[in-house]
């Protein structure tokens, strides 16, 4: 929320849908290093993950390879949300796919921070082992190829996170902060899944208890409708 | 009540909340601080705020003895545990709540930690750290099992959940919370050598190890 009313603030727009529409690159430039800068810092994010924002009708991503701790102006792509997508880069091409087709989601963040590609290179899926994945991420985070784009898009229909096979998490939220803090729980997650093993396995809540916990937050937190 | 003791709980609640983050045991609205005011009332963090944007007004002043508080900042909604914990522990001054990664990792095992060193066991005043069972945020259940896994030693970890750190006063609460950190990744570290045999437990061993035996490496 507060991440909105600094873009109504910078923008000018009263309607959340339309914010951003006016921001250049500069203010962009400047919203992701607040946000992503720390964020490496911390370890929450690594420096070669991919961010992504939607302003209004308008997409910005990071270029692979960009270093997200000294992001410069050469490092962002636009997109519009309509046009016929041509770039051959698979991870701009499913952002914008999911910003299409969801009106919520204001930010994406692609991450391969340590615990959440070992468990994306396994493939298997991570139950919620603690209550608040379970209300940030989702009932579970399941894996699934790139390429499947369709499954992709229904994943994210419930869920704010899942593993993308071989490329980490994908965390895709209202706004940057709350795709960051996407990201932390989603590692937290993975991590729990992998060591949670070597103490006999970690026990999940159960799913109508986590389904429970999901409803619960986004009524009381998120004030978005699924 | 005394306003100046009241204030100065405030003060030092807002204090812990940036503290909290800072030491990386919680982020944003998750997790919760209290502070006992006096025998009959403490002062807590309100629900649903972001420890950057929490102020001294906003920081709940409850009576102990009822549960009832004044104004219209909704307090955190693990005050029953808290509250409960200051009526068994009488020389308690303060307790916090967090997640912190560690003892997040034994809360989904649902393990009980034992704890080696004379030191740390002085420190959180047990020889094992016990995990309560699983209750939904907020409710009788979990603040029941914690208060029972807590006893009469200084914190105890929550199932599925995270953990609760206590001490007579914040400073000392903050002590807890990191120890219990340390005792947590010690306990980790000494499960993955103990069954793989091997020697070191950094992340990147474990998670090397981890796909290995998946077959991905």
């Amino acid at each position: 929320m507060q991440m909105i009313k600094q873009y109504a603030g910078i923008t000018r727009c009263r309607k959340e849908r339309d914010r951003g529409l006016y921001m250049d690159i500069k203010n962009v430039l400047s919203i992701l290093a607040d946000h992503c800068t720390p964020a490496v810092i911390s370890g929450v994010l690594t420096s070669d993950d991919r961010v992504s924002m939607r302003h209004g009708d308008y997409i910005w991503i990071t270029r692979e390879g960009a270093d997200l701790s000294s992001l410069r102006e050469s490092d962002l792509k636009n997109f519009h949300i309509k046009d016929n997508f041509s770039d051959s880069d698979k991870i701009s091409k499913i952002n914008v796919l999911l910003y299409a087709k969801y009106k919520r989601l204001g930010s994406i963040i692609n991450s391969k921070t340590q615990y959440s590609l070992s468990v994306s290179r396994t493939g298997e899926t991570v139950r919620p082992y603690v209550d608040d994945i379970a209300q940030i991420a989702g009932i579970d985070i399941k894996c699934t190829e790139l390429d499947n784009t369709g499954k992709i898009k229904s994943l994210i229909k419930r869920r704010s996170a899942l593993l993308i096979k071989d490329y980490g998490s994908m965390c895709a939220d209202i706004s940057l902060d709350d795709a960051i803090a996407t990201a932390m729980i989603t590692e937290k997650a993975c991590r729990i899944h992998v060591q949670g093993r070597y103490l006999g396995g970690a026990k999940p809540i159960n799913i109508i208890e986590s389904a429970l916990l999901r409803f619960i937050y986004l009524k009381k937190y998120s004030k978005i409708k699924y | 009540m005394n306003k100046n003791l009241i204030s100065a709980a405030q003060r030092n609640i807002c204090a812990a909340g940036l503290r909290l983050v800072k030491e990386g045991l919680v982020a944003r609205t998750w997790g919760n601080i209290s502070i006992r005011i006096d025998e009959q009332t403490m002062a807590i963090t309100p629900s649903g705020v972001k420890y950057e944007d929490v102020r001294p007004e906003h920081i709940v002043i409850i009576n102990l003895n009822d549960g009832s508080f004044e104004g219209d900042v909704k307090p955190s909604g693990e005050r029953k545990l808290h509250m409960e914990i200051y009526k068994k522990q009488p020389g308690s001054g303060a307790i916090i709540h967090t997640h912190q990664l560690n003892a997040s990792v034994c809360s989904a095992a649902r393990k009980d930690v034992p704890i080696i060193s004379t030191a740390d066991r002085d420190i959180l005043s047990t020889e094992i750290v016990r995990c309560g069972a699983y209750g939904l945020p907020g409710t009788d259940k979990l603040t029941s099992e914690t208060v029972k896994a807590v006893g009469g030693s200084r914190c105890a970890i929550m199932a599925n959940h995270g953990a609760v750190c206590i001490g007579k006063d914040i400073d000392e609460a903050f002590a807890v919370s990191r120890v219990l950190e340390k005792v947590c990744e010690e306990f980790i570290s000494k499960c993955f050598m103990d069954m793989t045999g091997l020697k070191n437990a950094d992340d990147k061993t474990i998670c090397g190890h981890y796909e290995m035996q998946k077959g991905k490496r």
